[in-house]
């Protein structure tokens, strides 16, 4: 009997991933919800992660996902969207695996700089929850002509939506949403800007940002930043490209049974 | 959330002499002696009826996951596969087959299950597990005074002689800059490459997934780190036949588990 609540359940559950549209934006606010709070959280988590601390359970595992829920309070005021959903219990499940993925690294003592920035993080992210069988993908982005992972270029939509986003009459922090079709079928997309703050400018910022060159003879400066990569020659709060979202309406997932 | 047996390590169980192993011969054993001495007839049917169904999983060398060699098929998606049949009620029998008829031999049924499976999409088969299993992130492997943290910054690495097991095709950015690469060939391959970097014969390896090599387990740990080579993440999934009866599928889907990941040595 047992046996068949759970199977009902299951099933249940497999058919609640097709929706209306309406759950469809709910569902991407929380989706980006969830991903801004971890980037902020990795943001923030640097110097622990750089450390020789031994102790970094709380970036592993349920206190991985506990500090996200207290980030995601202060930044946008309201609970941590519950797990109630096959591709949002996916999305935290695909987190806790890249950290479990990095753990080596990040607990590595012998290496300083481990690189695994928030960037890294996405990028890991993104191919796991985007090849995950559900009919959803989430990727960052950067402008075509600036970018320093040629990975992240973005796509026509893509393209068009972050040169209107370029444009002086685009509200800061203003995002875009519509509907598109494709052979698959019709997709939400949503693409939300990410403007360089002060502290993105130590890697992304001018020559004269450079920590490395704090202290140094200007004709001796480095053009390279810690990471290795060309100082771009951001400015602060210039749009630095985007988090892109895009979630299948009505689309039945290849994944049949989950979680 | 991530089910409870994500990160049990199961005992190892060597397939010479675990319980796949042990009921086969138990079995072949009654059999002899049903046919050559005068064993009562119900003995040999009592034995039968408690033994459970056998499923058929073929493998290839895929170290330290699975790893073939003359003592016989082992690794720890071998003990993870296992124990999630066992979990369901079946008993696991490997067999290995070369990697490019893995998936011919699914489509034709010679196997029941199949790892590591790359493509899901294939005409006649489908998977075990509805989600990937694992995703294969292949990278560069340095040792650790040495490590390079990203691989989109190419000069870092263009000039460095580089090695890779024989048999694994590198991902096209590495062949297109990198003109030093050097295959390694011959037995326990991935363990060898790895040496020839820590021993200081060469400054990289390339390796087809970065975790099986540079984790807390790893016994290079403490020599090497590796970076990954963003974008060229493949999932992985355990196949399955379509042969294989609906019901028993779903026994094994209701069976929560997953390979881990993680090497044991």
């Amino acid at each position: 009997m047992n046996a068949r609540i759970l199977l009902l359940l299951v099933l249940l559950t497999g058919n609640c991933v097709g929706q209306d549209l309406n759950q469809t934006h709910k569902l991407s606010d929380e989706i980006l919800s969830i991903f801004g709070s971890a980037q902020i959280y990795l943001f923030r988590s640097q110097t622990l992660i750089n450390s020789k601390a031994k102790n970094k359970d709380q970036l592993f595992g349920k206190a991985f996902i506990d500090q996200l829920k207290l980030i995601h309070q202060q930044i946008y005021h309201s609970p941590f969207p519950a797990a109630d959903h096959p591709i949002k219990a996916y999305l935290l499940n695909s987190m806790i695996a890249v950290m479990d993925d990095n753990k080596a690294l990040i607990l590595d003592k012998e290496i300083d700089f481990k690189g695994f920035i928030p960037a890294v993080f996405a990028f890991q992210l993104s191919q796991r929850f985007s090849n995950g069988g559900y009919p959803v993908s989430i990727k960052f982005v950067g402008l075509k002509d600036r970018l320093v992972n040629e990975l992240n270029v973005p796509d026509q939509w893509e393209t068009s939506t972050l040169t209107k986003m370029q444009g002086s009459h685009w509200r800061t922090n203003e995002g875009f949403r519509e509907v598109t079709a494709s052979k698959q079928g019709k997709y939400l997309r949503t693409l939300q800007p990410i403007y360089h703050k002060q502290q993105c400018l130590t890697c992304h910022g001018s020559i004269a940002d450079n920590p490395v060159n704090k202290g140094k003879a200007e004709n001796t400066w480095s053009t390279e930043n810690k990471a290795g990569f060309t100082m771009q020659n951001f400015k602060l709060n210039e749009l630095a490209g985007g988090v892109s979202l895009s979630v299948g309406i009505d689309i039945q997932p290849a994944v049949s049974n989950s979680n | 959330m991530l089910s409870e047996t994500a990160n049990t390590k199961i005992p190892m169980r060597p397939p010479q002499t675990g319980p796949v192993s042990w009921g086969f011969v138990a079995a072949a054993w009654f059999l002899f002696l049903g046919l050559c001495l005068p064993v009562p007839f119900s003995s040999v049917q009592a034995a039968t009826a408690n033994d459970k169904t056998s499923l058929t999983i073929g493998v290839f060398d895929y170290p330290p996951l699975v790893t073939i060699t003359d003592s016989g098929i082992g690794g720890s998606a071998i003990e993870d596969l296992s124990a999630i049949l066992d979990e369901a009620g079946y008993v696991a029998t490997f067999r290995a087959i070369p990697r490019k008829r893995l998936l011919q031999s699914l489509v034709a049924n010679n196997v029941d299950l199949a790892f590591p499976l790359y493509n899901n999409n294939a005409e006649g088969i489908t998977t075990m597990l509805a989600e990937p299993v694992l995703f294969e992130t292949p990278g560069l492997c340095f040792r650790k005074e040495n490590f390079v943290q990203f691989l989109s910054t190419v000069k870092h690495w263009r000039n460095l002689t580089t090695v890779y097991p024989g048999g694994v095709e590198p991902v096209p950015i590495l062949k297109k800059y990198n003109k030093q690469l050097l295959p390694i060939y011959g037995e326990d391959v991935l363990d060898r490459t790895i040496k020839i970097v820590i021993s200081g014969r060469a400054d990289a390896a390339y390796v087809a997934n970065i975790f099986s090599v540079y984790n807390l387990n790893s016994q290079y740990y403490r020599h090497v780190a590796c970076s990954s080579f963003f974008g060229y993440t493949s999932p992985i999934y355990i196949g399955a036949s379509k042969g294989l009866a609906n019901g028993t599928l779903e026994r094994l889907r209701q069976t929560k588990g997953r390979i881990n990941l993680y090497s044991s040595d």
